[in-house]
């Protein structure tokens, strides 16, 4: 199914400096796969080489934490909306 | 010991305290709250300048460095005629012109983690506002072993985020972040709009919580993106496996 994924500003020159993209995908870690696929730079910014999310982003699928869910398994529900949320620091 | 507001504080205070739940006895915890802020920058400093325009008692503020060119569109306390000198000198002269009454202990160094423990110890709240992430956590594990409540909030381009930290209560930095990222710098894209509208909320965090009044971010946070106004007030969890706050990190 398709969903979306909006991206933080400080990945988005990694990405076409598109904010908000669309997959087709059924569990959060296929559509992160899919969307790094397409914008490779964006893998080591979002999964660790085991396909972990990495411990410096957030996944929030329509508003829940993913961790708090099945993390990379957590299946996906038609026009999800997965939310990433990187560690900031500007001050 | 408890100083009671004196009629000038009272006649400068007198439209805050209308706010029907913060009154008289709200004013008057601020004046006995002290805060610990990380870097009067971007953030910090519009924190510690709402705060002192708040009638706050004491604030305790670390920063290093002199005042250089690129701090001048967004560290309001940085003024261009003390370039080159002492950023904590700015920060205390403009601090003091807005409210003479505020007692500031300032402090020419960052926050590490040799110096965060006698600083937390000689305040009641601590607001994170560092560029760098040792910096955040050093301050954020001192939070925790201290027992002392922190507003996190940061920002970059145009995205800022916010939470309020209870150690014991609520996710610490180390429950949310783990690990810094790798591909952190000190230097990042900001408008002084943007570090000042998260740091405005900070701002009012402190006061909630000092004064007991509304709902802080507590468990939750706000993340938002000024570049299309989208807004997420997002439940976050502690983690059982914190390195920091969790039972098995004693």
């Amino acid at each position: 199914m398709q969903v979306r994924i909006k991206l933080p500003a400080n990945m988005r020159a990694l990405a076409d400096d598109i904010a908000e993209h669309k997959v087709q995908a059924t569990t959060v870690g296929e559509a992160l796969n899919l969307l790094c696929e397409q914008h490779s730079d964006l893998q080591s910014r979002l999964l660790s080489e085991e396909g972990k999310l990495q411990p410096f982003v957030n996944v929030f699928l329509d508003g829940t934490n993913v961790r708090e869910l099945e993390a990379e398994l957590t299946e996906l529900k038609k026009e999800s909306e997965i939310l990433i949320v990187a560690a900031l620091a500007g001050g | 010991m408890s100083r009671t507001l004196t009629e000038e504080e009272k006649a400068t205070y007198e439209w805050q305290m209308w706010v029907h739940d913060f009154g008289v006895e709200g004013q008057q915890k601020l004046k006995d709250a002290s805060v610990l802020i990380s870097r009067a920058g971007g953030v910090g400093g519009v924190v510690a300048y709402q705060l002192a325009a708040a009638g706050i008692g004491k604030l305790v503020i670390a920063h290093a460095g002199n005042v250089k060119h690129s701090d001048l569109n967004l560290q309001l306390l940085m003024t261009y005629d003390h370039l080159g000198k002492p950023r904590i000198e700015s920060i205390e002269r403009r601090l003091k012109e807005l409210n003479p009454r505020l007692e500031v202990v300032g402090i020419a160094e960052n926050v590490n983690e040799a110096n965060v423990t006698a600083m937390v110890e000689q305040v009641d709240v601590l607001v994170d506002c560092a560029p760098l992430f040792p910096e955040r956590f050093a301050m954020n594990d001192a939070a925790v072993r201290g027992g002392v409540p922190m507003v996190e909030c940061a920002m970059y381009e145009l995205e800022a985020q916010i939470t309020t930290i209870v150690p014991g209560k609520t996710p610490c930095l180390r429950c949310l972040y783990p690990e810094a990222p790798p591909s952190w710098t000190r230097e990042f894209p900001v408008f002084g709009a943007v570090s000042g509208s998260v740091a405005c909320m900070a701002a009012m965090e402190v006061v909630k919580i000092t004064a007991g009044i509304g709902k802080p971010l507590l468990s939750r946070m706000l993340q938002y993106d000024l570049r299309d106004m989208s807004f997420h007030c997002l439940n976050i969890a502690r983690n059982p496996d914190c390195t920091c706050c969790s039972e098995k990190s004693a």
